[in-house]
């Protein structure tokens, strides 16, 4: 079977999928409080089998699946990921690891680059231990440091993901300089994006203009002095545009997200929209959810599109921006997304920059309460490993 | 920029990419750490040709006998674009 097997009228209106986004657990040992999981975590039990995964992997392949992406949680917690790996390769994806850096020892590594790993991409919190470890909540920053000497020893193309925030941004440029002194072949200097635990910490975690306009000229700088070994990839928060960012290129267009337990999203926060009907690889073919469920044809296209998209020239370039970010902000996923200038709630991103973005004193004051560690009910904090004594209050960004 | 390409260079693959055969689009795919990339009829011809024992001057006249209508310069331009994003290397002598 394959994907010209679908009725032609669906295929139609859906080109088939490139990438996967598969989420095999959201066990994690790290708390970060702008992680992309989302705010209800999926339990261990409720994970979906190694055969079932092997079925999903079948089934995206046929599907049109070039790219898997096997994330978390932190994907090393299964025990059977060599097994996924080895197949999603053997099936001629090109398959990459999307880790913390935490439990890939030298023997799980080689054991996967043998499986036939194509590409890692590991989280950096910040530039030094302290920092790094009071974010991920827990001690982190040597183990991602030795799990990048051994994807450089196999020799995998690297990738270093860091997302940035009001309490790394300032030290942007050390942490340029360990990502190129780890070997990283690319570098994603990611600002949070407010979804989830994100938007739960926006107070928290959102930069001052002054932090911004610095990162921009040493990023400049470090780009142009990297280039040809480092590619440097900088995301700036969708906040500070007037025009959205192009979402997934759009509504189930060229990729899709299973969660732990099987659930398929459009992408890995769609699950904050709530009245999207749920859809699970349990239940039903995968090619029939891509192209004709509900869920991926409920924004597809720009057919579902009202004014100011419908008739705005841009509605192809950005596809009316992002439906998580619409719904979240405004109440209704078919709004435009409001960081659009066209928006009629434009002003509801710029009452959050003016309220959750601090003056620009020099001194960076969180406007609002203790943060909401990932994984952790409100107001537990999480305990780091070997220090003396647990802090009784962790400001991430402090 | 294109002139910046010699004749006898061999092109590779860059770090990390692979061109494979994807059956259910009916051609090859470039595969690389954050994308892919589905090439038209000429695009696939030139990668395949990107194996590190093809000299440029050499692709560029395979080609051109191979489409109609394609120029040298478009052929070493879209070299040029692939070496810009990475997705290709041209080194001197194939070494």
């Amino acid at each position: 079977m394959t994907a010209h097997d679908v009725p032609s009228s669906a295929t139609d209106r859906a080109d088939a999928p490139v990438g996967m986004l598969a989420e095999l657990t959201h066990r994690c040992p790290l708390h970060c409080p702008y992680c992309s999981n989302p705010l209800e975590l999926v339990r261990r039990e409720s994970e979906l089998t190694t055969g079932q995964w092997i079925s999903v992997l079948d089934q995206a392949r046929r599907l049109g699946v070039l790219q898997t992406h096997l994330s978390g949680g932190e994907p090393l917690a299964r025990r059977d990921l060599a097994e996924l790996v080895g197949h999603a390769s053997r099936l001629g994806c090109y398959v990459s690891l999307v880790t913390s850096g935490l439990g890939l020892t030298p023997e799980r590594a080689e054991e996967l680059a043998a499986r036939g790993l194509d590409h890692v991409q590991l989280s950096l919190q910040d530039s030094d231990a302290s920092t790094g470890d009071r974010v991920a909540g827990t001690r982190a920053h040597h183990h991602k440091v030795a799990a990048a000497a051994v994807v450089r020893r196999l020799d995998l193309p690297l990738t270093v993901n860091v997302v940035l925030h009001r309490g790394n941004l300032d030290r942007i440029a050390a942490i340029i300089r360990l990502a190129e002194a780890l070997g990283a072949d690319r570098l994603e200097l990611a600002n949070t994006q407010y979804y989830g635990w994100g938007l739960r910490n926006r107070g928290l975690l959102m930069p001052t203009r002054r932090q911004l306009a610095r990162a921009r000229r040493v990023v400049a700088e470090e780009t142009r002095r990297l280039a040809g070994s480092t590619e440097v990839v900088y995301v700036l928060s969708d906040y500070y545009g007037e025009h959205p960012k192009p979402c997934m290129h759009g509504w189930g267009s060229r990729q899709f997200t299973v969660a732990p337990n099987g659930r398929v999203l459009p992408c890995p926060t769609a699950d904050v929209i709530s009245g999207l009907p749920a859809e699970f690889v349990q239940d039903r073919p995968l090619a029939e959810i891509w192209y004709e469920s509900a869920l991926f044809t409920a924004f597809r296209g720009t057919g579902w599109m009202r004014d100011p998209c419908r008739s705005c020239d841009r509605r192809e370039i950005d596809f009316g921006g992002c439906r998580c970010q619409a719904f979240q902000l405004t109440g209704d996923a078919a709004a435009t997304d409001p960081v659009c200038r066209f928006s009629p709630d434009r002003r509801l991103v710029d009452l959050a920059l003016r309220a959750d973005a601090p003056e620009d004193s020099g001194v960076a004051e969180p406007t609002v309460g203790p943060p909401l560690w990932r994984g952790l009910p409100p107001g537990r904090v999480p305990r780091v490993p070997g220090a003396a004594a647990g802090p009784s209050v962790v400001d991430p960004c402090g | 920029m294109t002139a910046g390409i010699d004749p006898a260079a061999r092109p590779r693959l860059g770090r990390g990419v692979k061109l494979m055969r994807d059956e259910s689009r009916d051609s090859h795919v470039l595969l690389y750490p954050e994308g892919v990339l589905l090439p038209n009829e000429t695009g696939e011809a030139v990668l395949l040709r990107c194996d590190g024992n093809s000299p440029v001057g050499e692709i560029v006249r395979a080609l051109e006998g191979q489409f109609d209508g394609v120029l040298p310069e478009q052929i070493l331009e879209l070299l040029d674009t692939l070496r810009g994003m990475g997705l290709i290397r041209i080194d001197h002598d194939g070494a």
